[in-house]
């Protein structure tokens, strides 16, 4: 395991994870800053321990089935308690968690969330300087209050989907969950501004995000609401062209080119071995061209009616880059745009991440030690450098009740009301390397 | 309690287009004094975008800017004047935060990098997105959402398997990844400075912001060398998980059976058909492999019946389901989001436009957002009631064209 650094910036707080996929990321960004991240699960075990893909240690591990690597990701740092909360006496051990939190991170249905005791109310009047947070599919008031939720369907309901493709597919969804992504990143800002309120002498709070406001951010943007309220417009998607939104700014902040029903502008052209995304422009005509000569006959671009800049057109470049680049790598595309400053990047497969020189250079992939598997795995890493403070993988993600005991001592139980709380079946206090197995399948919580 | 917890943070914001603006919304909707410095001779280039309204050389009608900047405060300094340069560290002195999302090393050029910045304030906050990070070889190279999509795999990974890696119209990383990223690493910060009094600097790469959002299959990657390029809408951990078709034209329904309950609430809806009683679908494995005679069976069911109606009809029967909406439907059909986002914010050039409201909601309350700023609407007001510079050093700035 890697060295730790002296600080951390949220190492005061400590955080109670009652979230389920939505929210698990917001959780992570607490846990990667310092925060002490209590994940509560069930004695059973934590449904998303059985979340595909899955990663097989062999049996030496003495895993119980193979284990999520999703859960991997999104728990490290993190420690986490096995607790009944449909027991009344889980839930009195719950209260006390919370009694003594900085923050409540919930991801409960809202009539889910009021049947196990996590109202806003009840959490203010367990814990007044608590940041409690809920995290849903459509928020904690209007007309589609009840509704259930997924990444898919709040990936229909915002927006994004109708924007995602070909006109002629159906509209398609963007890959790894991105609404659970987004709806955590917000709650995680939502969460972090009333922390700072305590900071400044404030109170605590209640947060609330719900996965279709969060993601519709992405869609309602870019003036899209207003292509309807105002043009009468309906941005689609447009495959390979992106009609509605064309607009050009130059450097100095000019409008150069585009503006509605300008012609498709291209993004992606093929080249000999894949595929790059080209975005010329009128103000990098002269470096455009440069660029292009130095990949073949780009005469029809400086032809004598193009040295009035008011007759060229984006169309113009679209047949001579697309002839051009078919004979040519894509990683040439890519430094050969760049050296020329111009915003050409290559479309690769997430292979082609471990590869990039710039990334590499800057570390950002880290590798951590997994003793209960018997292995080392890299992950995905800092999503920012903070100079005293540095994110940072300190441990893997817990084992299935792997700091209940630890926990209840925080908390002031003793041996015996602990031992007492584990007969009962409230706690369970054996770790296990819990992974996908059909006994925590069926402890899926359903929404019935 | 209060609905606004960013009150007495003051952000001086050098951010422009959309990752960088974005960052620095949720701070000023929630109670931040945001200042957005500007000059007249380099605008925020989304000043210039769509939608428009009028003459095309109006920095003070595009519907963009004023969606991505709400509830900020505007001035201009010409930085281009060590007067400029003066003025901005004056501000810095009573700022906590500095933001900006200018590729390569301007601030450092206008003498305003991080060791410049501490020397007037020493435990001020700075933070620096541009799209490859400050340090490394390509720190110079350029791009924006799309590109950034491209290079990290998204596009590899999105839509359908027999066509070519489109990706999305959205600049999806310029709403999501880099500025929530953003603005929670600023917050951290600032509570850490709170704790012990220091500040520090914060390097945000934006492709490396947008990668961590791709943490499982990165992982899984690394740990089984499997990639999961395109599948269209289908699901790893669950069928039938779909968008399918209604009646119209370009009408669907996502629908996503996520349980083994909702697979029986379901079967009960389509009317228990022989073919839906078969064994092999009680379980996820089973519905898993027959995924694609699932979907064609839920798509003849779907296909002649009206989207909105039958989202309600599996909602009742609590089974996860939305229409593929577009932004008409929106504001003209979905009442819910309407009354929980929509928000329309009248300005004196665009006149009434609609934009999304917070999305973060503290104790209950929906926050109030205020229309974003003309170019240099509150040079005066910062300088007389921020600032509290006296008259005849407002005058002098103003006579010697600092504040353009």
């Amino acid at each position: 395991m890697s060295q730790g650094p002296e600080l951390f910036a949220l190492d005061d707080l400590r955080v109670i994870d009652l979230t389920d996929e939505c929210g698990v990321y917001a959780a992570k960004l607490f846990a990667d800053l310092g925060a002490d991240v209590i994940r509560v699960e069930s004695p059973k075990g934590d449904p998303l321990r059985t979340q595909h893909p899955l990663f097989d240690p062999g049996p030496e591990s003495g895993a119980v089935g193979p284990v999520s690597l999703p859960y991997l990701h999104f728990n490290s740092n993190k420690r986490a308690i096995a607790l009944d909360l449909e027991t009344s006496e889980g839930r009195v051990v719950l209260e006390r968690l919370i009694g003594d939190a900085d923050v409540v991170l919930e991801s409960y249905h809202p009539t889910e969330a009021e049947r196990i005791g996590l109202s806003a109310d009840r959490l203010a009047s367990v814990n007044r300087q608590l940041v409690h947070t809920s995290i849903t599919g459509f928020g904690l008031s209007g007309p589609h209050r009840d509704y259930i939720s997924s990444d898919l369907v709040a990936q229909a309901m915002s927006g994004l989907m109708v924007l995602t493709g070909f006109p002629d597919d159906p509209p398609a969804r963007l890959p790894a969950a991105q609404a659970y992504h987004q709806v955590s990143l917000e709650a995680a800002v939502g969460t972090m501004a009333v922390i700072l309120q305590r900071d400044l002498g404030g109170g605590g709070g209640h947060v609330e995000l719900s996965m279709q406001d969060a993601l519709a951010v992405s869609t309602a943007q870019t003036a899209n609401l207003n292509h309807w309220t105002q043009l009468k417009v309906v941005p689609l998607r447009a495959g390979t062209g992106n009609p509605a939104r064309t607009f050009e700014v130059d450097d100095d902040g000019a409008v150069t080119a585009g503006g509605h029903g300008a012609a498709p502008r291209r993004t992606i052209f093929e080249c000999s071995d894949g595929w790059a995304v080209i975005t010329p422009r009128l103000v990098d005509w002269e470096p455009s061209v440069a660029w292009l000569s130095e990949l073949g006959d780009a005469s029809a671009l400086t032809a004598p009616k193009f040295d009035d800049p008011a007759a060229r057109q984006l169309a113009d470049f679209y047949p001579v880059i697309e002839r051009l680049v078919a004979n040519v790598p894509v990683e040439r595309v890519y430094h050969g745009g760049q050296a020329h400053g111009l915003l050409n990047a290559p479309v690769r497969t997430m292979a082609g991440l471990f590869e990039d020189e710039q990334l590499r250079a800057r570390g950002f992939f880290v590798e951590l030690e997994h003793p209960e598997l018997g292995t080392t795995l890299t992950y995905a890493g800092a999503p920012y450098q903070l100079s005293e403070t540095p994110w940072q993988l300190r441990r893997p993600a817990p084992r299935a009740g792997e700091h209940t005991e630890e926990v209840l001592r925080d908390l002031s139980y003793s041996d015996t009301e602990i031992a007492r709380l584990a007969e009962q079946g409230v706690v369970r206090l054996e770790h296990a390397l819990v992974g996908r197995t059909a006994e925590l399948r069926h402890a899926e919580r359903d929404p019935s | 309690m209060s609905d606004t917890p960013l009150s007495g943070i003051r952000v001086l914001d050098f951010t422009w287009m959309i990752a960088g603006t974005m960052a620095t919304r949720p701070l000023a909707n929630l109670g931040a004094q945001v200042i957005k410095v500007e000059s007249r001779a380099r605008v925020d280039g989304m000043r210039m975008g769509n939608i428009r309204v009028g003459d095309p050389t109006n920095p003070d009608a595009s519907v963009v800017f004023n969606d991505c900047n709400t509830s900020k405060l505007g001035m201009t300094i010409d930085l281009g004047r060590p007067e400029g340069i003066a003025l901005v560290k004056q501000l810095v002195a009573i700022s906590d935060v500095v933001v900006n999302n200018f590729s390569g090393t301007r601030m450092e050029r206008w003498g305003l990098d991080y060791e410049a910045l501490r020397a007037i304030k020493p435990e001020i906050v700075m933070m620096q997105m541009p799209v490859m990070g400050t340090t490394g070889p390509l720190r110079d190279y350029r791009g924006n959402g799309p590109h950034i999509l491209a290079m990290l795999g998204f596009n590899d990974a999105t839509g359908f398997p027999d066509r070519p890696p489109m990706g999305t119209d959205v600049a999806y990383p310029d709403f999501s990844a880099n500025p929530n990223h953003g603005a929670f690493a600023l917050l951290a910060a600032l509570h850490y400075r709170q704790r012990t009094g220091r500040g520090q600097y914060i390097d945000l790469s934006q492709i490396e912001s947008t990668a961590a959002l791709l943490g499982g299959p990165l992982l899984e990657y690394t740990a089984t060398g499997h990639l999961i390029g395109r599948t269209g809408n289908a699901d790893r951990n669950h069928a039938p998980h779909g968008v399918y078709p209604c009646a119209g034209d370009d009408r669907w329904i996502a629908i996503a059976v996520t349980t083994d309950g909702m697979w029986r609430r379901l079967r009960e809806l389509l009317g228990n058909p022989d073919w839906a009683q078969e064994e092999r679908f009680d379980t996820v494995e089973g519905r898993l492999a027959a995924s694609e005679e699932l979907d064609v069976a839920l798509a003849n069911w779907t296909h002649d019946q009206d989207r909105y109606e039958l989202m309600e009809r599996l909602q009742s029967a609590r089974i996860a389901a939305g229409v593929t909406q577009d932004v008409r439907d929106l504001v003209e059909h979905d009442e819910h989001w309407r009354e929980r986002q929509l928000t329309y914010l009248e300005h004196p050039e665009l006149g009434i436009t609609a934009t999304h409201g917070e999305p973060i909601r503290i104790n209950g309350q929906r926050a109030e957002l205020t229309r974003s700023p003309l170019l240099g609407e509150h040079t005066d007001y910062v300088l007389r009631e921020v600032l509290r510079l006296p008259d005849d050093e407002v005058d002098a700035l103003y006579l010697a064209g600092v504040l353009q």
